[in-house]
């Protein structure tokens, strides 16, 4: 599948969430393979404007260039709408910043960004999740780096970055050692990945066979389970939209992308004319996306949750 | 004055509310559908909410939505435009009910009117003069002695209809009898209520209608008539001008007398138009409606006055701007209705892309459109696009106008009435002045039979 690299930047509003809801929402157009940490810029020549936020995502899309290109206006929409304020200025900004490794000169669409080998804003969140775009930072003169700082406290992730095969092998060896020793239980956790197999004790056959019956895989938080060696599953996605007009409110606990949402619960509910009108997960699965934030005014339509199952 | 007005519409009445409102420094919120996301009264309010799926029924008539609507983003009062819930009386009664000011007339008014057999009770009770018919009728028998006495041919008409809506012509007790239950049927699914009253049906009669404005504080005034007299066999209406041509001054004087009364008569506190059919010199009281009229353009450019904007000073509570003697015709003025349908297949609806619009301009005329090239026409709605409205020191002129005015007009990818507006336009029969409501449908005709 192409993959798309993507520019995101804001400087309007809460710049550092604006930038989040998108990187989240980019979820709804393919697979987030990476991001960027978030970076801040200070805008030259434009010196009463505020700090502009920016980052970058590689992202595995199905969709054509073009398609691409719309469904990122469609976002930047949405996103910038800050419930319902229009003709204002847009908070949020999404470049196509490369794509595979075509090349594409038309007047409403060139790829790569015509100006992404200037702008340190864009190349230096890129190069972090990239190294193709290394070489090309590294020719920036220093000054022009100096003036992205990484804003403290935020990473580069790779979400849903999982190298099956490697993993599906681990599974396994982690399965074969479970298994000669006896153990019914064994769990490995890394930076970002976790392995635990469970395999069911059978008293009178010590020596299991060597395919584990039940194993997990946490990637992350993110949840998927793989029998034997059925390929990592397509997880489906869900985005929950509001069927009403009003405040939304998050249930407690409230959810965050990543959590784990174990069977059928409340993440929120949105408050219209006094009703609580409850938004269901509607089973178990993985927070994917939060797009909203509690309190905040919603209108029909409108993307919550976006919810792996 | 109100703060924030949430306008509960879509198309060119949302726009024409929103630049009253903006016009008297009040703050808009819009309210759109999901097909509607592109429309330009989306751009132009200040805030905008979508609060339903294309269907009208979840998204322009989804009360709990639109009054949500206002109440999250602050506004004080709703202004319905025509059609959907202007004429909702219990529409009405929850904005009360929620603190927001509807824009319109009290819930009991919208109530009485809207029920077309008791509109006509209260009418003939303040003398106004209507056309000789019978209450509401209880069975099949009844409707039988009833059209005897009256005289065929009659019309059925059910209490809950309007617009041109649940209306059947009948001409003999054969026709009565089957179309006594088919109305009844058609009445119950279209309007929730099945029950039917009978009229003596005027013979081709014209449609005239005044405009009157009464405030909060009783007084009221009439802004003269309107003739729309040119509409489709569905009976909505086409084109609409104004003075009415060909009518004695006594018949002039008298319909706005009569106007004024019922408007006194009901208390009314709001923008209305009463409806009247008139043959000859006779003049009969067909029903009133309690909002603004699509063709309301026609008295503005008239009378030099906003309607629109004293619709909305009068809800928030202000006495009327003008007075009777203050409001002066001048001149004439004339709207075509251009839709998106096909005037040769009974005026069907066409949805489609408009991959290129030009509207006219110049001296004496007025465009109130939402059409835009790259506009796709979704199909769950009204099919106008563009009202062109001509203003001219005499009529003759302010039909020239019109007629320059369509031939600068161009709209692309969908079918529309310019055409036929262009045809009416430049028609003898209709320069000459004052056609009935048989005109339009026998052009259609005629031009079929040519073709």
């Amino acid at each position: 599948m192409p993959l798309a690299r993507i520019g995101l930047g804001s400087n309007l509003g809460d710049a550092v969430q604006n930038v989040e809801l998108a990187l989240a929402a980019l979820a709804g157009l393919g697979r987030v393979v990476a991001r960027s940490a978030l970076y801040r810029t200070k805008p030259w020549g434009l010196a009463d404007q505020p700090d502009f936020v920016n980052a970058a995502a590689l992202l595995e899309t199905s969709l054509e260039p073009r398609a691409l290109l719309g469904s990122l206006q469609a976002l930047e929409r949405d996103l910038g709408r800050v419930p319902a304020v229009r003709w204002g200025p847009r908070t949020i900004d999404l470049d196509i910043l490369a794509y595979d490794e075509l090349t594409l000169a038309e007047p409403d669409l060139a790829i790569p960004h015509p100006r992404l080998f200037e702008r340190a804003f864009a190349l230096v969140p890129l190069a972090e999740i990239d190294p193709a775009f290394r070489p090309a930072r590294d020719a920036l003169a220093r000054r022009e780096r100096r003036g992205v700082q990484r804003i403290p406290g935020s990473a580069a992730r790779s979400p849903t970055t999982v190298n099956w095969d490697e993993t599906l092998e681990r599974v396994r060896s982690a399965a074969e050692f479970c298994a000669s020793a006896g153990l019914a239980r064994f769990r490995i956790e890394e930076d970002d990945l976790a392995v635990e197999v469970r395999r069911p004790v059978r008293p009178l056959r010590a020596a299991a066979p060597p395919h584990p019956a039940d194993a997990a895989v946490h990637t992350n938080g993110a949840h998927g389970s793989s029998n034997g060696s059925t390929p990592p599953a397509e997880r489906a996605k869900t985005v929950l939209k509001a069927e009403f007009v009003g405040i939304v409110r998050f249930s407690r606990p409230s959810v965050a992308a990543g959590t784990l949402v174990g069977e059928d619960r409340e993440l929120a509910y949105v408050e219209a004319l006094g009703i609580r009108n409850p938004v269901r997960s509607g089973g178990p699965g993985r927070v994917a996306g939060v797009f909203v934030t509690d309190g905040q005014a919603v209108e029909y339509g409108q993307p919550l949750f976006a919810l792996e199952t | 004055m109100f703060k924030k007005l949430l306008i509960a519409n879509r198309g060119e009445i949302a726009m024409r509310v929103n630049r009253a409102a903006h016009e008297l420094n009040i703050e808009t919120v819009a309210i759109f559908s999901e097909a509607d996301r592109a429309s330009l009264h989306v751009r132009n309010a200040d805030e905008a909410f979508c609060v339903g799926p294309g269907p009208v029924a979840r998204s322009y008539l989804n009360i709990p939505n639109i009054i949500s609507s206002a109440l999250i983003s602050g506004a004080d009062a709703i202004h319905p435009g025509y059609g959907f819930l202007a004429e909702n009386a219990r529409f009405a009664q929850i904005c009360t009910d929620h603190g927001l000011t509807f824009v319109g007339p009290a819930p009991e008014t919208i109530a009485q009117m809207g029920d077309k057999a008791t509109a006509k009770a209260i009418m003939q009770a303040a003398g106004v003069p209507t056309t000789p018919g019978t209450n509401i009728l209880a069975s099949l028998a009844e409707a039988l002695v009833a059209a005897n006495e009256l005289g065929y041919p009659i019309m059925l008409k059910a209490t809950a209809g309007g617009g041109g809506k649940g209306m059947r012509a009948v001409r003999n007790p054969e026709e009565l009898e089957h179309a006594y239950a088919t109305a009844q049927a058609e009445a119950e699914a279209n309007f929730k209520d099945g029950r039917l009253y009978m009229e003596k049906l005027i013979d081709r009669p014209r449609h005239l209608e005044v405009q009157v404005i009464g405030d909060s504080f009783g007084d009221a005034v009439h802004v003269g008539e309107r003739d729309c007299s040119v509409q489709k066999p569905s009976h909505q209406k086409l084109v609409e001008e104004a003075p009415a041509p060909v009518l004695s001054e006594r018949t002039r004087t008298r319909l706005h007398d009569v106007a004024l009364a019922a408007a006194r008569a009901v208390r009314y506190q709001s923008l209305g138009t009463l409806e009247f059919l008139a043959s000859g010199d006779d003049v009969y009281f067909m029903e009133m409606n309690t909002r603004v009229q699509v063709e309301h353009p026609v008295t503005e450019m008239l009378y030099g006055v906003d309607l629109v904007k004293e619709q909305i000073r009068i809800a928030a509570g202000e006495r009327l701007s003008f007075s009777q003697a203050g409001l002066v015709p001048s001149g004439h003025a004339i709207e075509c209705r251009i839709n998106a349908e096909e005037p040769s297949q009974n005026f069907a609806p066409a949805a489609g892309l408009l991959n290129d619009v030009a509207l006219p301009g110049g001296a004496g005329i007025r465009v109130d459109s939402h059409a835009y090239t790259g506009l796709a026409i979704p199909p769950f709605y009204d099919s106008l696009l563009a009202k062109i409205i001509a203003h001219g020191a005499t009529r003759t002129e302010a039909l020239d106008r019109m007629s320059a005015a369509l031939a600068d007009t161009y709209i692309g990818g969908v079918n529309t009435t310019i055409g036929i507006c262009a045809t009416i336009v430049e028609d003898p029969r209709f320069r000459e002045g004052g056609v009935g409501i048989d005109y339009l449908p026998g052009l259609v005709a005629g031009a079929a039979a040519a073709r």
